[in-house]
């Protein structure tokens, strides 16, 4: 006779933050407010890294995520502006993403359970697949170019998790900081190129009416 | 070492804040290229050491990275009258610097993260004017992204698997991570769906950038991981996936030339599926396939210099590079429109142009294991010629002048790029001239120095 699989406390803690984390990404159709939910990723992962020896790394990694979600917030804010000021429609309804967030929940538990990290926490290895997925189906959402870089990010930052758990070098690990200032500046840059665009398009509009 | 990496990074440095005044930003740029191609084709680089971790090339990446300098000081002089984000100059060059520390890099794991840094600067240059171009920039920016962090983990996987032999599952995964991440990242197919759209639209500079330089340090990437990897798994798969791979991008791009209207995109879709021919030619393994690959990488970088500074110059004449805007643009433009048809069919394989006879021989070689495959990839090739001939047409149809005419220098330009793609085309001729144990000797110094 088939048995329930048991959960431990600590996996229903891991859950319930998870699920905030990821609700916090997918919810807000405001980009400025999704941003604590990238912020509420780095803070998961720097609680999850594994430093024997240089304990401050954790507080380097989270402060690197802040600066990276400051970098998106100013880019937010400009984007967020101009959906305002052209009265742009939201893509996807509410309920659309809170179905896409749950969705994402389920498939990461399924996928956990039937293909689980060894080398890494059973807590780190549930949030690298949820918010991995949480990043792609942000990415497969995104109708801008904003919205697919929080997904894009998201997705790095579950990658990361992972990768900085086995690879513990400072030089590595000092990279992959540039690496992710580096990922924020290109989706600023293009999200700003697709701002100055469509101002370009709004205004030949203006011209020809 | 220093001043091979160091140059490219104070000069873009500098130039970042100076990004207002172009005549002066361009030639500096231009002259940083030039100079660390120049030190890099002339003398032996002496080894890096930093905080432990040293930074080497050898003579054929030396050689590689020579051309690529150079190719990007071309473009840098040849592009800066075309509309262009100043902010270019100083990410090509930042781009050069950690491409060539990516290859430089002999730990895996930092020569993957620095490679993924160097394809990041190169994308962030896909900006330009054209509508749809920041979110089409996006695209190659996660497909990058992802292709990044698959070779980085398959490098990581692949040193752990150097540490511990008895470990199988590091070796599987570093094999799959390692062979999907650096297809990827040299944008075949799927991926030719995104980076050929992407470059309509898109400057001289990022062209040459992602198409060029991005693709060349993935190979050389490669060719060091291929050779860290003692059981040959990965270089078993990289063949056996790049063989499907390539062949399908060659389809794939020249199904996708074929329905464009656009000249940018024609040439885009056109220059990635001759990127699957030089896959083909890579993943065949074999002396003489390698040779040919890499030769005909060197051609097609000349044929996107022309092919994208001729669009760019059709582009600043008539506002708009598609066919329709396009229709009687020989006449105020000609070398513009004779600089796309060049470079057009250099990328399609066309006699008399440069690329054809080295595809030639590369199917040919191809023929030898995979004969059923060949007749369907010479006939695809058709796709990107019919959107060439599509092009020829609507640019010399009679109609009156409606855009302004190109400039002069750009004549020039034209002329000794279309003239250098011809000329190449009958090299083999004067090589042949050439005693045979001669040949040998330029053959050795050209394709492999140092082996």
């Amino acid at each position: 006779m088939p048995t329930m699989p048991t959960i431990s406390l600590g996996q229903v803690a891991t859950v319930i933050v998870l699920g905030l984390i990821s609700l916090a990404l997918m919810l807000p159709r405001d980009r400025r407010v999704a941003l604590l939910g990238l912020l509420g990723c780095y803070v998961w992962m720097a609680t999850q890294m594994r430093y024997d020896i240089y304990r401050p790394v954790a507080l380097v990694r989270l402060g690197l995520g802040a600066l990276v979600c400051l970098m998106l917030y100013v880019t937010a804010g400009h984007v967020e502006a101009a959906a305002r000021a052209e009265g742009r429609p939201v893509e996807m309804n509410l309920l659309f993403r809170a179905m896409a967030a749950v969705l994402a929940g389920l498939l990461a538990w399924g996928v956990w359970t039937r293909f689980p990290m060894s080398l890494v926490p059973e807590s780190l290895g549930l949030a690298s697949y949820w918010l991995a997925l949480d990043g792609i189906i942000m990415m497969l959402m995104g109708g801008e170019p904003l919205a697919m870089g929080l997904g894009l990010m998201t997705l790095v930052c579950a990658f990361e998790g992972v990768y900085l758990y086995g690879e513990q070098g400072l030089i590595a690990t000092a990279l992959i900081g540039v690496l992710d200032v580096a990922i924020a500046m290109a989706i600023s840059v293009l999200a700003e190129a697709d701002l100055r665009e469509r101002g370009r398009a709004a205004q030949v509009e203006s011209e020809g009416a | 070492m220093v001043g091979v990496l160091l140059l490219p990074l104070v000069i873009a440095v500098t130039v970042a804040p100076l990004r207002r005044w172009r005549y002066v930003v361009a030639p500096l740029a231009t002259t940083a290229a030039l100079v660390t191609g120049i030190s890099l084709l002339t003398g032996a680089v002496e080894p890096l050491i930093v905080i432990g971790r040293i930074l080497e090339l050898s003579s054929r990446q030396q050689a590689g990275w020579a051309y690529c300098s150079l190719l990007l000081a071309a473009t840098l002089l040849t592009s800066y009258q075309l509309p262009q984000e100043r902010l270019h100059y100083a990410l090509a060059l930042l781009g050069l610097s950690a491409l060539i520390a990516s290859t430089a890099a002999g730990s895996l794991s930092l020569g993957a993260i620095l490679l993924l840094l160097g394809m990041l600067l190169c994308v962030m240059t896909l900006t330009s004017d054209a509508p749809g171009m920041a979110d089409r920039g996006m695209r190659v920016l996660i497909l990058v992204v992802v292709a990044g962090m698959l070779i980085l983990l398959g490098s990581w996987a692949l040193e752990r698997s150097l540490l511990l032999p008895d470990e199988p599952a590091y070796t599987g995964l570093a094999r799959m991570t390692l062979a999907l991440g650096m297809l990827l990242a040299l944008g075949v197919a799927p991926g030719t769906l995104y980076l050929g759209s992407a470059q309509a639209g898109a400057t001289p500079l990022a062209i040459v950038l992602c198409n060029v330089l991005l693709p060349a340090a993935v190979l050389m990437r490669a060719g060091e991981l291929v050779a860290s990897d003692a059981s040959g798994q990965l270089l078993a798969t990289l063949t056996t996936l790049g063989v499907w791979f390539g062949a399908a991008t060659v389809v794939l791009g020249n199904l996708g030339a074929l329905v464009q209207s656009n000249v940018g995109k024609i040439l885009g879709y056109a220059s990635v599926a001759d990127l699957g021919v030089v896959t083909l030619g890579l993943a065949l393994n074999s002396k003489t396939g390698i040779a040919l690959a890499l030769v005909h990488f060197g051609i097609r970088g000349v044929a996107l210099l022309l092919g994208s500074n001729s669009a760019g110059v059709l582009r600043q004449s008539y506002g708009h590079d598609d066919l329709e805007a396009l229709e009687g643009a020989f006449r105020l433009a000609p070398w513009s429109v004779i600089g796309v048809l060049a470079a057009g069919l250099c990328l399609a394989g066309m006699p008399p142009w440069a690329g054809f006879m080295t595809r030639l021989s590369l199917l040919a070689e191809l023929a030898e294991t995979y004969r059923w495959m060949v007749p369907g990839l010479i006939l695809s090739c058709a796709g990107g010629c019919v959107a060439l001939l599509r092009f020829g047409l609507a640019a010399t149809a009679p109609k009156g002048e409606t855009g302004q005419r190109e400039p002069g220098w750009y004549r020039v330009v034209g002329l000794v790029l279309t003239g250098a793609l011809l000329l190449t085309a009958f090299a083999p001729y004067w090589v042949s001239m050439v005693p045979p144990m001669w040949q040998q000797v330029l053959f050795d110094w050209m394709l492999f120095p140092g082996s």
